[in-house]
C-alpha cells in the first residue's frame, strides 16, 4: 500500500511537472507571438503615418490647383465661382411617357411597347418579368386597387 | 578523590546518582572520614554533566542557525550577482499601447490634416568608438549639404564622448549613413511635426521644435499659434488619440491665400492680412497674413529690424494698427442705439471742425450737412466726430469695451495675448473724437473683425476663436437689432452707392466700410505717403453669414493715370475677389437681394 502511494504521487510529480514545463514553453510562444504582432502593429501604424503624411501631403490645395491647371485641357477645371451654383427651376421635368392607347383591348398582350409596361408597372408598383400575364387595366378591377390577380 | 570517581567503575551512568551512595559513606565512617566531602563532590561532577550537556545543545542550535544566515546570505548574494551582471530588460508584455505619436494632430474643420507626426531618426556620433573620423567627417558632408566637412571634424575630435551631428533624417539620408559603415554614428529615435500644407496656415499653426532631447526620443514642443496656446492639450496623453479640431476651412484658407497675395502683389504692398469669421459663432474660418513662412522651416526670429516686418509675424493677430474710417460705423452705430440719431436725421459737417489746436478735416467737402447715411456712406471724418461729440469719451469707450476693442483678443493664439490694443491713457472729448473715426485707438484685424460680427450679426457679442464650434451661444447684447439692422444697411449703401463701390459681388449683397489710415512714424506724427487701406465687410449684407476683413499695408496702384492709395482702391478689389471666390466655397448661394424696403427679413436665427 505504503509502496502504491510513493509510486503514484512519484507519478503525480512527474505529471505536474511536465504540464508545468509544458505552460511555460506555452506561455513563452504566445509572448514572442505578441511580441511580434506588437511590433507589426507599430511598423504598420508607422506606414500608415507615412501614408497620411503623404496623402496630406499630396492633396495639399496648391498642388491640387497646378496639377488643375495643367489639366485644364482634359479637364476644364476652374476654382468654383458664384454661376456655378444651379438653379432647381432650370433643370427640365423629364419628358412624360406617351398616354395609353384607349382602345387597349385591340392590342395583344405581346404587343406591348415600352410606355405601357411602364403603365403596368406603374399599377403596382414592381416590375412583373411575365408581361403577358398582364391583362388591360379595363378589364382587371382589381388592378387598380394594386391587386394583380 | 579518584576513590569516588571510580565508584562505578566501568558502568554507564546512571540516570541520575545518588548523592550519597551508602557504600561509599560507610567505608569512609569507617575510615573516619567526613562523609560530606563525598556528597559535594559527587554533587560538582553533576554540575560538571549539565554544563556539558547544556553546551553541546547551545553548540548545535547555533551550527543551525549559522546555517540558516549563510545560506539566505548567499542566496541574497547570488541574486545580486546575477541582477548585477545581466542586461536589464524591458517587461516583455507591456500592457498593449495603442500610441503611435507623442503629440495629438491638428485638422481642419472638415478633417483634413494640418499638422501630425513623422518617425524619423536623429544622428550622434560617439567619438572614441569611431574608426576613421576624417573619412566619416568627409562622407557626412557629402550626405548633407548642410554639414561642412570642417566643423564636423572638429565636433568628433573635441575629446567628448557624445555629440549631436543633425536633428532629422530622411530615410534615404539614414541609409546613406547606414553605408558609411562607422560604428560610432548612431541613431536616435525621433518623431518631427509635419505641415503637409506648407505656408498654407503658418502663422495659425506657429509650429513646433525638439525640447528635451534624448536618444530614445525627443520631447516636441509648440513654439507659436496654436501649437504652442494648446501645447499641453496637444501633449496629454489622453489626448493623443483625438486630433484638434480647428474652424478653419483649409479650401477657403488656400484661396484666401491665393487671392490675397495677388492682391498684394497688384498693389505692390509690402504685406497684407485678411480674416474670414462666421458672424454668429465668431469661427474664424480663414486667416492669412503675409508674408507668411513654412512652418516645417521655421525662419529665425529677426535680431534686428522691426519684428513686424518678420514673416513670423501675424498680422492679422499681433498688428495693432490704427484702422482709420472702419470705426465710423461704431460710432454712428452707437448714436443710433441711444436714440441720439436716426439714419435720416442731419449731421453738421461744415470743415473744418476746431478743437482747440486740432483741426478735423474730411477726404473732400462734402457740404454743410449730411444725414447720419450719407456720413458713413462718404466717410465724413467731421460729422462722425461730431457725433462723437454728442456721445461723449465715457459712454463710448464703455461701448468699445463691450465690443472688446480694449482688451487683448480671447482668439486661441499664443501670440494674442500679447497683442494688447493701444488705448489712449487719458479718453477725453478729442480722444474720443479722433477715435469715432478710428484713429488714436489701435487694434488687430481680428479684433475688427470680431466687432462687425457682433454689430452686425443682430446685435450680440461673438467671441473669435480658432476652435471648431458645435451650435451656437449667444453672447451679451452689445446694440439693439433695430441698430444691428440699420447698421447693415447703411454698410450695404457705402457699396452700392459710396467709396467702397469695387466691393459690389453679384449675387452677394456686400456691405462693408472702407478705411485708410496714416501710419504713425516710429518716432511720432503721422508719415504722408504710407496708408494702411482696410476694408471691413459683411456679407450677405440683408442676412449676414460672414466677415470679411481685408488689409493692406502700404498699397499703392496706379489708374487713370493717378497714384491711389485709399481702401477703394486698394483693399477693395482684392475683398470684393476674396468674397467672390471664397463665397461659394463657403456654401452660401448668390441670391437676389430683397428691396430695401422689405425689412422683414431678420438676420438672427435661433
Amino acid at each position: 500500500m505504503r509502496t502504491l502511494l510513493a509510486l503514484f504521487t512519484g507519478l503525480l510529480v512527474l505529471l505536474t511537472g511536465y504540464w508545468a514545463y509544458q505552460q511555460n514553453y506555452l506561455t513563452r510562444l504566445e509572448v514572442a507571438e505578441l511580441e511580434k504582432v506588437q511590433r507589426d502593429l507599430h511598423m504598420l501604424r508607422a506606414r500608415k503615418e507615412v501614408l497620411e503624411v503623404e496623402w496630406a501631403y499630396l492633396n495639399r490645395p496648391e498642388r491640387l490647383r497646378r496639377l488643375a491647371d495643367l489639366n485644364f485641357e482634359r479637364l476644364g477645371l476652374l476654382p468654383m465661382s458664384p454661376d456655378h451654383f444651379g438653379d432647381i427651376d432650370r433643370i427640365a421635368y423629364p419628358p412624360r411617357p406617351p398616354l395609353p392607347p384607349s382602345n387597349l383591348d385591340e392590342f395583344e398582350s405581346d404587343e406591348l411597347d415600352d410606355s405601357e409596361l411602364v403603365l403596368a408597372v406603374g399599377l403596382d408598383g414592381e416590375v412583373v418579368d411575365d408581361i403577358a400575364t398582364i391583362q388591360p387595366p379595363e378589364q382587371t378591377p382589381d388592378a387598380r386597387d394594386g391587386q394583380f390577380p | 578523590m579518584s576513590e569516588v570517581e571510580t565508584a562505578y567503575p566501568g558502568d554507564e551512568p546512571p540516570l541520575r546518582r545518588p548523592l550519597r551512595p551508602l557504600a561509599a559513606i560507610l567505608r569512609a565512617r569507617d575510615a573516619g572520614e567526613n562523609p560530606d566531602v563525598i556528597e559535594k563532590e559527587n554533587l560538582r561532577l553533576r554540575h560538571e554533566r549539565m554544563r556539558d550537556d547544556a553546551q553541546t545543545r547551545a553548540e548545535s542550535r547555533l551550527l543551525v542557525l549559522g546555517m540558516f544566515f549563510l545560506l539566505a546570505f548567499v542566496t541574497v548574494g547570488l541574486r545580486m550577482g546575477l541582477l548585477a551582471t545581466t542586461a536589464p530588460v524591458e517587461p516583455r508584455l507591456s500592457g498593449g499601447s495603442n500610441i503611435s505619436s507623442t503629440r495629438a494632430d491638428i485638422i481642419d474643420r472638415h478633417g483634413r490634416v494640418l499638422a501630425t507626426n513623422l518617425e524619423t531618426r536623429a544622428l550622434y556620433a560617439h567619438p572614441h568608438e569611431m574608426v576613421d573620423k576624417p573619412a566619416a567627417a568627409k562622407a557626412l558632408a557629402e550626405i548633407f549639404p548642410d554639414l561642412k566637412e570642417e566643423e564636423v571634424l572638429a565636433k568628433l575630435n573635441s575629446g567628448r564622448k557624445f555629440t549631436w551631428l543633425r536633428k532629422t533624417l530622411s530615410p534615404e539620408q539614414i541609409q546613406a549613413v547606414h553605408e558609411i559603415g562607422e560604428p560610432g554614428l548612431l541613431f536616435a529615435a525621433r518623431e518631427m511635426r509635419v505641415y503637409p500644407n506648407g505656408p498654407l496656415a503658418a502663422h495659425i499653426l506657429g509650429g513646433a521644435s525638439f525640447g528635451d532631447e534624448g536618444v530614445r526620443a525627443a520631447e516636441v514642443v509648440g513654439v507659436s499659434g496654436v501649437e504652442r496656446a494648446f501645447d499641453r492639450h496637444l501633449r496629454d496623453l489622453a489626448n493623443q488619440s483625438q486630433p484638434l479640431a480647428l474652424s478653419i476651412d483649409m479650401t477657403v484658407q488656400s484661396t484666401m491665400r491665393e487671392v490675397l497675395a495677388g492682391g498684394m502683389n497688384m498693389m505692390r504692398a509690402k504685406g497684407a492680412s485678411a480674416v474670414i469669421m462666421d458672424v454668429h459663432t465668431g469661427e474664424v474660418m480663414a486667416m492669412v497674413s503675409l508674408p507668411d513662412f513654412d512652418p516645417n522651416d521655421r525662419p529665425p526670429l529677426p535680431t534686428e529690424g522691426d519684428q513686424a516686418d518678420s514673416p513670423l509675424f501675424n498680422r492679422a493677430v499681433q498688428g495693432v494698427y490704427e484702422l482709420g474710417s472702419v470705426f465710423k460705423i461704431f460710432t454712428i452705430a452707437q448714436a443710433l442705439d441711444l436714440g441720439l440719431l436716426t439714419p435720416q436725421t442731419m449731421v453738421n459737417t461744415t470743415q473744418p471742425l476746431l478743437w482747440g489746436k486740432f483741426k478735423i478735416r474730411d477726404f473732400k467737402d462734402y457740404g454743410p450737412q449730411l444725414s447720419a447715411t450719407d456720413v458713413i456712406v462718404k466717410s465724413s471724418n467731421t460729422g462722425t466726430a461730431r457725433v462723437a461729440q454728442q456721445i461723449g469719451g465715457v459712454r463710448q469707450r464703455a461701448f468699445l469695451e463691450s465690443l472688446g476693442f480694449l482688451d487683448p483678443s480671447p482668439i486661441q493664439l499664443f501670440e494674442a495675448p500679447s497683442a494688447r490694443p493701444i488705448v489712449p491713457d487719458t479718453w477725453k472729448e478729442i480722444q474720443a473724437m479722433t477715435i469715432s473715426y478710428g484713429h488714436g485707438l489701435s487694434t488687430s484685424p481680428v479684433h475688427l473683425a470680431a466687432g462687425y460680427a457682433s454689430l452686425l450679426n443682430g446685435g450680440t457679442k461673438v467671441d473669435p476663436t480658432l476652435l471648431r464650434q458645435t451650435g451656437r451661444t449667444l453672447g451679451p447684447r452689445v446694440v439693439s437689432e433695430e441698430t444691428s439692422r440699420a447698421a447693415r444697411d447703411m454698410l450695404r449703401q457705402v457699396v452700392s452707392r459710396g467709396t467702397a463701390s469695387f466691393g459690389e459681388v453679384p449675387g452677394y449683397a456686400v456691405g462693408g466700410k472702407t478705411g485708410t489710415a496714416d501710419k504713425p512714424k516710429p518716432r511720432g506724427g503721422y508719415y504722408r505717403d504710407r496708408v494702411l487701406a482696410t476694408f471691413a465687410s459683411a456679407f450677405p449684407a440683408h442676412d449676414p453669414k460672414y466677415v470679411v476683413i481685408v488689409t493692406l499695408d502700404e498699397g499703392k496702384t496706379q489708374i487713370l493715370g493717378k497714384e491711389r492709395r485709399t481702401a477703394g482702391w486698394i483693399a477693395v478689389p482684392v475683398a470684393a475677389e476674396l468674397i467672390r471666390r471664397a463665397a461659394p466655397l463657403l456654401g452660401i448661394r448668390p441670391e437676389i437681394e430683397p428691396p430695401q424696403t422689405a425689412g422683414v427679413r431678420e438676420a438672427r436665427r435661433e
